[in-house]
């Protein structure tokens, strides 16, 4: 059970968390001109690095997204950022 | 597992566990309701000057506790609900239990909650505690939870289980 | 104290472990091995002991498969060996071991096979696994869980671990410090070594008072038995037998390990037998519990063993030292007859007489810890051992488990780690290697636990499987409770032999938790039996049960199945009206300036467009294009939406709702709350609904204009909705909880003149069916669209960017071929749920049937079934194919009653 820091509630215990998606992913519009592997891409393709990765998590207790940096070899939390304003405390 | 048969629950209103150092019991503490947007424009509505968090510092029977960048549980207030041109309000009067723990033991009860400290703030006072959703703070010299009232009966349960190994 | 072992009355002392107990009765064979059936004793002292695994029952209660040397013996104990067709003594499954050349490692990939292994199976399964669990008993009662927090956790109170926690209390640290005895000390008191010219429990005890009076924090019988992410480990409290430890999830800041070092056995020809130990162990006995292992010893050792001599001495033993190992003889033969060891003959000729044999060969440190979260190993040529790589500040090791053995040694380097420094690495003397032969004739044993010898070792070898994962799992080495403590090294060293390479290129498999067995009551903690999934409960349900219902789960609610007769509340839906409790339904608040923008997003259909006081049917997709969700979406106000989603999906869909707001809008233009249990919901529905309404008097007009179908009023505190569930006029009507029991009280008194009837969750299920109105997961499955379901217009005509609408066009979904909803006629019983469908005489499946039920409204069966290309396909036979049998169907449309929807404005 990991300890994961939440920029407004500070550090709480893995299970309160959802992990989101890969930062970085951008959802593709308008659906008219969006070609198929685009598409797939979005909905499917994972970089899934090994070592330093952007990931974008939520609070499920205060509901925020944001931003955590993790280390997917020693599990390290290298820093977080909120999306938000105030999202921080 | 579905065609279990489930025994009708205790009423909870009279629910109270007297254990070494705490004591918990359910009380009433009046509307409750729900607000969401610019909490400012809520707080004033209500006449309130400040939110609370973890571990806070509520007292008396009208404040708000910060549940989220932009949510709030005011308590001791009701307003209708909908969009009230910066902030919606939900009512939520019967839509939490409340349970109180008092005593010199309440940090060793919340070891048992989860990982929870009451010398570790937290801006929002929102946790799950083993898979239950409950707002968590200090009022007065006491704790109080809210969880949710469908579930409010096998949290009194759950409570139950986890401070039965409470030593004083 | 009385205890029995294997039905014979025998007495122990107060502190004794089992283990201890046995040895001092002079029980020699304690257990039979697992495959073999070999006679077996104790080898060890404490938690590296690989046979002593018994049955105990204690006052009536039967614990199975605990370890003798690490339980406390408590009066009234009945132990039993395992493994046995009779007793430890005697085991007339003893003849396996005159097979064993047709019975070594992995012999089930080659025997027993034909004509078919599952002839052999049932017995070859019953003679596996050690003890025997009580039938009758079903409860064992919950262990205590709790966390902690520490800013040092120091894991091992031997003379390492006692200096460094005192060293960082003092220092002001938050400490806590746990160690697997009741005393503290560790080897000090095995060995009787004294420090400071004090015995070793006085000093020990003295470094606990000070610890204590520091502000540090003790806890003896406490073993730490998985090491995890940031910082969190896993301790088991040890309580009364039978009693499940408690569990304590601790975070530390930082770790200092102090866990000692496990002896390893010598490797020679019947080195199993009973009446060889470990010369620790020997050692252990004497000086915790004054039990000597035999009366004539014979020391076989890599090391010095001259002080252990002298202890056994002076207790009155004959002792007689071997020195052991490379360059010194070979155990040549071990002379067992009547089943007692009667002493051994070396390779130069020597024969010594002996009851007993203590062999060392050598230590392994104990870094398990240190490898669970990902520590390396470095090999160490000079002790022939693998330690800890001392590459993470947060978790320092010292003493013996880093390969420092010198008591002095170990105490000045706890001192440099309670600072948070790394001791600086000492080299020892070179000790005398002794590793396993190859080449034997006959067997020597590397696991005791699961009956692995150095021949099994050189047949995975043969065999190809020489990389040490497969070593492990070809021949089951390291895979007993005990985890290869004393065996994975010549494991190893025998490997690196047959492929002549040196031991660290052969490595070690993966360390994982926990290092020491852990009950599964101690890990489930609270979450069981009732409280491991309630369901959430109604504020109506003593009046529920008042009326007789019975009480099931639907999507994690308990709510009442049915009250009466399930076809007779049918009926009285279809006759007269009926009143259901639907307050698990969800009500999720959305506000603000974006909110219909929100919500044209998020929905298949288009909501934005929605009047205030109006509600719509709509579905949730995923980014998938695939119904999650069906609901109906009421807009409140111009501002204000409420998504009344399915009752088992609340969480789900607010949480989904929250992302979306975050990720795709201004999160400060739209918000979300759930506002689902604040409210109860009381239905109404069928053709006297509306009278009964009237009569009801909520002060809101009902005529069609003012309230038509797919509307909401809100008055007085509640919300009163026209919506339907069943195809016939309904009303929802939403009050606060508190005033539902009134609310339901005075609907029942009332509704006597209509006929109302009581309904359940199953006679709505089928009122659902005949209208062809789907259960989202029941009626749909994991590639269903909402095309699929006939609502194809916003597909076709939504200009606006939604929640999956670019899935919508894939190739596969636009493919005719799909599955699609559709309804099945058939005669006689009603039609198989799963049953495929295929062409009369095919064997492809062409879909399955979703929901079947006999109609009451109509008196015959009906069916809802997706079918490939189904909407196209009315009036064709299928066959349904279900456990051998076919039964003949027609495709019809989904709506079996009331057709046109007549029955909505009645």
């Amino acid at each position: 059970m990991q300890s994961f820091p939440c920029p407004f509630c500070g550090p709480r215990p893995e299970p309160e968390f959802l992990f989101v998606t890969e930062m970085g992913k951008t959802r593709p519009e308008p659906a008219a001109e969006v070609s198929a592997p685009v598409w797939a891409a979005y909905l499917h393709d994972v970089k899934n690095i090994k070592g330093e990765v952007a990931e974008v998590w939520q609070h499920l207790p205060c509901g925020q997204l944001y931003l955590m940096r993790r280390d997917t070899t020693t599990m390290a939390v290298l820093g977080v950022q909120s999306f938000r304003k105030g999202g921080a405390a | 597992m579905l065609d279990r048969d489930w025994p009708a629950p205790a009423d909870l209103s009279a629910f109270r566990l007297d254990l070494p150092g705490l004591t918990v019991m359910t009380i009433d503490p009046g509307a409750m309701t729900l607000v969401t947007g610019q909490l400012d424009a809520a707080l004033s509505h209500f006449g309130l000057d400040q939110t609370h968090g973890w571990p806070g510092t509520a007292s008396g029977p009208s404040y708000a506790i910060r549940t989220g960048i932009d949510r709030a549980l005011v308590v001791g207030h009701d307003l209708a609900g909908g969009w009230h041109g910066a902030f919606g309000a939900t009512e939520a009067s019967d839509a939490l239990t409340t349970f109180v723990l008092q005593g010199p033991a309440m940090s060793a009860a919340l070891l048992r909650l989860g990982e929870i400290s009451l010398t570790r703030p937290s801006a929002s006072a929102t946790f799950l505690f083993a898979g239950y959703r409950g707002v968590l703070y200090r009022h007065e010299d006491a704790l109080r939870l809210h969880v949710s009232r469908p579930l409010a009966p096998a949290f009194a349960g759950h409570l139950e289980a986890v401070l039965a190994d409470m030593t004083a | 104290m009385n205890f029995t072992f294997d039905g014979m009355d025998l007495t122990g002392r107060p502190g004794d472990t089992i283990a201890a107990a046995l040895l001092r009765a002079q029980m020699r064979i304690v257990n039979r091995s697992f495959k073999y059936h070999r006679p077996r004793g104790l080898w060890g002292a404490w938690v590296e002991e690989p046979n002593a695994i018994l049955d105990v029952t204690l006052n009536g209660v039967r614990t199975p498969n605990c370890r003798a040397t690490t339980t406390p013996l408590a009066a009234g104990m009945a132990i039993e060996s395992v493994n046995t067709a009779l007793t430890a003594r005697r085991d007339p499954l003893a003849v396996l071991d005159r097979f064993a050349r047709f019975i070594p490692a992995a012999f089930y990939y080659k025997t027993f096979l034909w004509p078919s292994w599952h002839l052999f199976e049932p017995t070859i399964r019953k003679m596996a696994g050690l003890g025997r669990m009580d039938g009758t008993q079903d409860f064992v009662p919950a262990a205590p869980q709790r966390h902690e927090t520490a800013e040092l956790l120091v894991i091992g109170a031997g003379p390492a671990g006692l200096e460094a926690a005192l060293a960082a209390a003092r220092a002001g640290l938050d400490v806590v410090l746990v160690d697997d005895r009741d005393t503290p000390g560790g080897s000090l008191i095995d060995r009787a070594e004294h420090l400071e010219g004090q015995s070793p429990a006085d000093w020990a005890a003295a470094m606990i008072s000070a610890f204590r009076a520091a502000g540090g924090r003790y806890l003896p019988a406490t073993t730490a038995f998985g090491a995890y992410d940031h910082g969190l480990f896993l301790l088991a409290q040890r309580r009364d037998h039978p009693a499940a430890p408690a569990l304590i999830r601790l975070r530390a800041d930082r770790a200092i390990l102090a866990t000692g070092a496990i002896e390893r056995p010598l490797t020679f020809v019947d080195n199993d037998r009973p009446g060889i130990l470990s010369l620790h162990a020997g050692q252990a006995y004497l000086n915790r519990h004054g039990v000597l292992a035999g009366q004539r010893i014979a020391i076989l050792s890599t090391g010095d063993a001259q002080t252990a001599a002298t202890q056994f001495r002076a207790a009155g033993a004959a002792v007689e030292v071997i020195e052991a190992g490379e360059g010194r003889a070979e155990v040549e033969a071990v002379h067992w007859f009547a089943r007692h060891l009667r002493g051994l003959t070396l390779t130069d000729g020597r024969r010594i007489d002996c009851d007993t044999i203590l062999a060392s060969g050598g230590w392994t440190p104990a870094v398990h810890l240190h490898c669970q979260t990902g520590g390396k190993l470095d090999w160490r040529e000079d002790i022939q051992a693998f330690v800890p790589r001392a590459d993470r500040p947060q978790i320092l090791t010292i003493g013996a488990a880093a390969g420092t053995f010198a008591t002095d040694d170990a105490r000045s380097d706890a001192l440099i780690a309670a600072r948070g420094d790394r001791p600086a690495l000492r080299a020892q003397d070179p000790v005398r290697k002794a590793w396993p032969q190859l080449g034997q004739s006959r067997r020597a044993w590397v696991d005791f636990q699961n009956d692995v010898t150095v021949k099994d070792v050189e047949l995975a070898g043969r065999e190809n499987m020489r990389a040490v994962e497969h070593l492990k799992r070809y021949t089951t080495l390291g895979m007993a409770n005990d985890q290869g403590k004393i065996s994975n090294m010549p494991g190893l060293a025998t490997m690196a032999a047959i492929r002549q390479v040196p031991i660290p290129e052969i490595g070690t498999t993966t360390f994982r938790p926990p290092f020491d067995p852990v009950s599964l009551a101690t890990l489930a903690g609270p979450k069981r039996e009732a409280l491991f999934a309630p369901p959430k409960r109604l504020v109506l349900e003593p009046l529920h049960r008042a009326a007789g219902a019975l009480m099931r789960e639907y999507g994690g609610w308990l709510r009442p199945a049915v009250y009466t007769d399930v076809e007779a509340e049918v009926s009285a839906a279809r006759d007269h009206v009926t009143l259901f409790d639907g307050s698990p339904l969800g009500k999720i608040d959305v506000y603000g300036p974006d909110a219909a923008r929100f919500m044209d997003f998020i929905y298949y259909n288009t909501m934005g467009n929605l009047k205030p006081g109006r509600a719509r049917y709509g579905f949730l997709l995923t980014e998938g294009g695939i119904v999650f969700d069906d609901g109906i979406l009421f807009r409140l106000s111009e501002y204000h939406f409420s998504v009344s989603c399915s009752s088992s999906h609340v969480d789900q869909v607010a949480n989904l709702l929250d992302l979306w707001r975050q990720d795709q809008f201004d999160p400060d233009r739209v918000f979300i709350q759930d506002a689902t249990p604040h409210w109860a919901t009381l239905t109404l529905a069928g053709p006297k609904a509306r009278a009964l309404m009237a009569r009801l008097d909520f002060g809101i007009p009902l005529d069609d204009a003012a309230m038509p179908h797919l509307s909401v009023v809100q008055k007085d505190g509640m919300r009163i909705a026209r919506v339907s569930f069943t195809g016939d006029c309904s009303y929802e009507i939403s009050v606060p909880a508190r005033a539902a029991a009134a609310l339901w009280q005075r609907i029942v008194t009332t509704g006597r003149d209509f006929g109302l009837a009581l309904q359940g969750v199953e006679a709505l299920a089928i009122l659902r069916m005949e209208k062809g109105l789907i259960f989202v997961g029941k009626d749909t499955d994991g590639t269903t669209m909402p095309h699929d379901l006939g609502f194809a217009a916003p597909r076709e005509k939504k200009q606006v960017e939604f929640v999956g609408k670019r899935s919508l066009f894939t190739e596969t979904a636009s493919r005719p071929d799909r599955l699609q909803l559709v309804g099945l006629a058939c005669q006689g019983a009603p039609l198989p749920v799963g049953g495929h469908a295929t062409a009369p005489g095919q064997p492809a499946s062409q879909g399955y049937v979703t929901s079947a039920a006999h109609s009451p409204t109509l008196g015959k069966p009906i069916a809802l079934a997706l079918i490939a290309g189904g909407l196209g396909r009315m009036g064709e036979e299928v066959e349904v194919y279900h456990l051998g049998q076919r039964r003949r169907a027609t495709i019809c449309p989904g709506c079996f009653v009331d057709p046109e929807w007549e029955r909505l404005n009645a």
